[in-house]
């Protein structure tokens, strides 16, 4: 070995360290034996798609144009997830900044406070890296939505950009915000950003709570308050430019919205206020359909429910079930699959015993709706992952995080 | 299994070898990834690929066999479509506080300065150099001729040189 490799092979040496973990010999056979169940299966489903296969393409191209369809079924958990994050001490504090902005209702009511972050990064699922940045194209006086966030199918979310000045306007009862579709591209990357149609929202008191999309991108669907503590959803036809307006009662709280794959149901989560501040118990789970008709979100269908719960939901893309996470305080995180019907527990998806606090986030479906993001607090631990055979897998984490979609 | 009365049963044997031989492999595969968690990955996957073929793997030289299924394995990695992300940023976000300390600055400059061969160059760099095996083992792993291994050696050794991240390092050693 000469001189030089022995000096690059010290340097390299001095770089790699030691393996954070060991390997085990149990974990490699495990390996070994799914390997060998995947190659089983992947000869069986050969043969079988096979035999059908005639049918099956005809099957394809008859159902097409089928709403009911779920365009990324088969190609298994999203690739990227996008992440809005204040992002504080992580070395990027130069380009991730947090304001709070406070906007006033009219005629100086109780003031609605919110965070903004121009810190919404694209991760990808498999490995954590930030592969994408995505800013407001206005410029600086825009800002990201900390909850305006929703994925569609192909690697295309809406992102909510709100405009800053008119927030910190002393005496506003309005702000702007914009929507956008984010296209990525197969590395990650931010490929494209554009208007998305009919997508201005000037009414908001504060920020959005919450959006939804369809998977096709149609409907989109995004809750916020007019500014004197009522709090309104609308749904948005992205094609039309039309929007559905549902008004809430005088005093409400909704948060978690999720449209079926047709856009017809919506389904989110509120807490029907007993008076001022006593907004968060019970939570309930409703829907409203036809989601493009509008109306009063008072006459809201119930699916579940329970006092003393934090809940958070997630309609299936065909309407028949809902996925539930929620969490007991001193008992457990749970997230259970229930009967859209009847709110009746189909499955449990997953469950973790917990002593002490708990606080729910948020709970993210794909397009699929077949992968779950989960976030919550446990006991001042941030929980943050997604959903595989009753398993949490971590999420790479960012600093404070206020939402997540994929 | 069980019919060799000399050497430990390949079950054993392979035990023996992962208990051995685990970090040196996760060593490796880390200078070819960068991550520790995609480096477990590809260890365990090298190793999930050679266990079925032990009983003949150990009566040679199971840890070249390994490594060389490591490489390629790698190798296949590196074309599949997927692993074209491109990070867009050089820090992970859950830098420990000591961020800042040379040991990190190191490991930076290492995997930044890698990072900027190609997947043949930085193979045949960590498996000569890292690894110490010869060229005509390395030629061997990689299924390629032994001048072929030395002229990609040479073109990594003067891409590195080149590298500004390595040259605060390696000034007194006059890389």
């Amino acid at each position: 070995m000469s001189e030089i490799d022995s000096q690059l092979r010290e340097l390299l040496e001095q770089a790699v360290g030691e393996p954070p973990r060991h390997i085990a010999v149990p974990a490699v056979r495990r390996r070994v034996i799914r390997r060998r169940i995947t190659d089983t299966a992947a000869a069986v489903i050969a043969v079988v798609a096979v035999a059908v296969g005639g049918t099956a393409v005809a099957a394809r191209f008859t159902n097409a144009s089928g709403a009911g369809a779920a365009p990324n079924a088969a190609q298994g958990s999203p690739r990227y997830y996008l992440q809005v994050t204040a992002n504080a001490g992580t070395g990027d504090a130069g380009r991730e900044v947090t304001a709070q902005v406070t906007a006033r209702g009219t005629g100086g009511r109780p003031a609605v406070t919110m965070t903004l972050s121009d810190a919404l990064l694209v991760r990808s699922s498999r490995t954590g890296a930030v592969t994408g940045r995505i800013g407001c194209p206005e410029g600086a006086g825009w800002w990201v939505d900390e909850t305006g966030i929703a994925a569609v199918i192909d690697r295309t979310f809406v992102v909510a950009c709100i405009e800053q000045p008119a927030a910190l306007k002393p005496d506003a009862d309005t702000t702007v915000e914009r929507l956008f579709w984010v296209r990525l591209a197969a590395s990650g990357r931010v490929a494209a950003m554009s208007p998305v149609p009919g997508g201005r929202i000037a009414r908001t008191g504060g920020g959005l709570t919450s959006m939804a999309a369809t998977p096709d991108g149609r409907e989109v669907a995004f809750a916020y308050s007019p500014g004197n503590g009522r709090m309104d959803v609308e749904v948005l036809n992205t094609v039309t430019g039309q929007r559905a307006l549902w008004r809430g009662p005088n005093l409400g709280d909704y948060w978690g919205l999720s449209l079926t794959s047709d856009g017809r149901e919506l389904v989110f989560t509120g807490a029907p206020c007993l008076g001022v501040g006593r907004c968060s118990s019970p939570a309930t789970i409703m829907a409203v359909s036809p989601a493009s008709r509008g109306g009063s979100l008072a006459s809201a269908q119930v699916i579940a429910g329970d006092e003393n719960l934090q809940t958070f939901a997630a309609v299936s893309p065909d309407g028949s079930t809902v996925t539930v996470l929620t969490a007991l305080p001193g008992g457990a995180l749970t997230v259970q699959r229930i009967w859209a019907r009847s709110g009746r527990v189909l499955q449990t998806l997953y469950s973790r015993p917990v002593t002490g606090t708990i606080t729910v986030g948020f709970l993210s479906a794909d397009p699929t709706g077949r992968y779950l993001i989960v976030n919550a607090t446990v006991a001042g631990h941030n929980v943050n992952g997604w959903l595989r055979n009753g398993r949490l897998i971590p999420l790479q984490l960012g600093g404070s995080l206020y939402s997540e979609a994929w | 299994m069980g019919q060799d009365d000399v050497a430990p049963a390949p079950d054993t044997a392979f035990t023996q070898f992962v208990l051995g031989r685990e970090q040196a492999l996760q060593r490796t595969a880390w200078l070819l990834t960068g991550d520790w968690a995609l480096a477990e990955d590809l260890v365990q996957t090298a190793l999930a690929r050679s266990w079925p073929r032990w009983e003949r793997i150990r009566r040679d030289d199971p840890e070249f066999y390994v490594r060389r299924v490591l490489i390629n394995t790698w190798l296949t990695w590196r074309r599949r479509r997927w692993r074209g992300e491109l990070p867009f940023d050089p820090l992970p976000d859950s830098a420990a506080p000591g961020d800042l300390s040379a040991e990190t600055s190191v490991r930076l400059a290492v995997r930044g300065a890698l990072a900027g061969l190609t997947d043949r160059q930085r193979a045949v760099l960590v498996l000569r150099v890292f690894d110490d095996m010869t060229e005509t083992a390395v030629a061997e792993a990689l299924g390629c001729a032994v001048g072929t291994v030395k002229s990609t050696a040479a073109q990594a050794l003067a891409r590195l040189r080149k590298d500004p991240r390595l040259a605060g390092l390696m000034e007194r050693e006059t890389l």
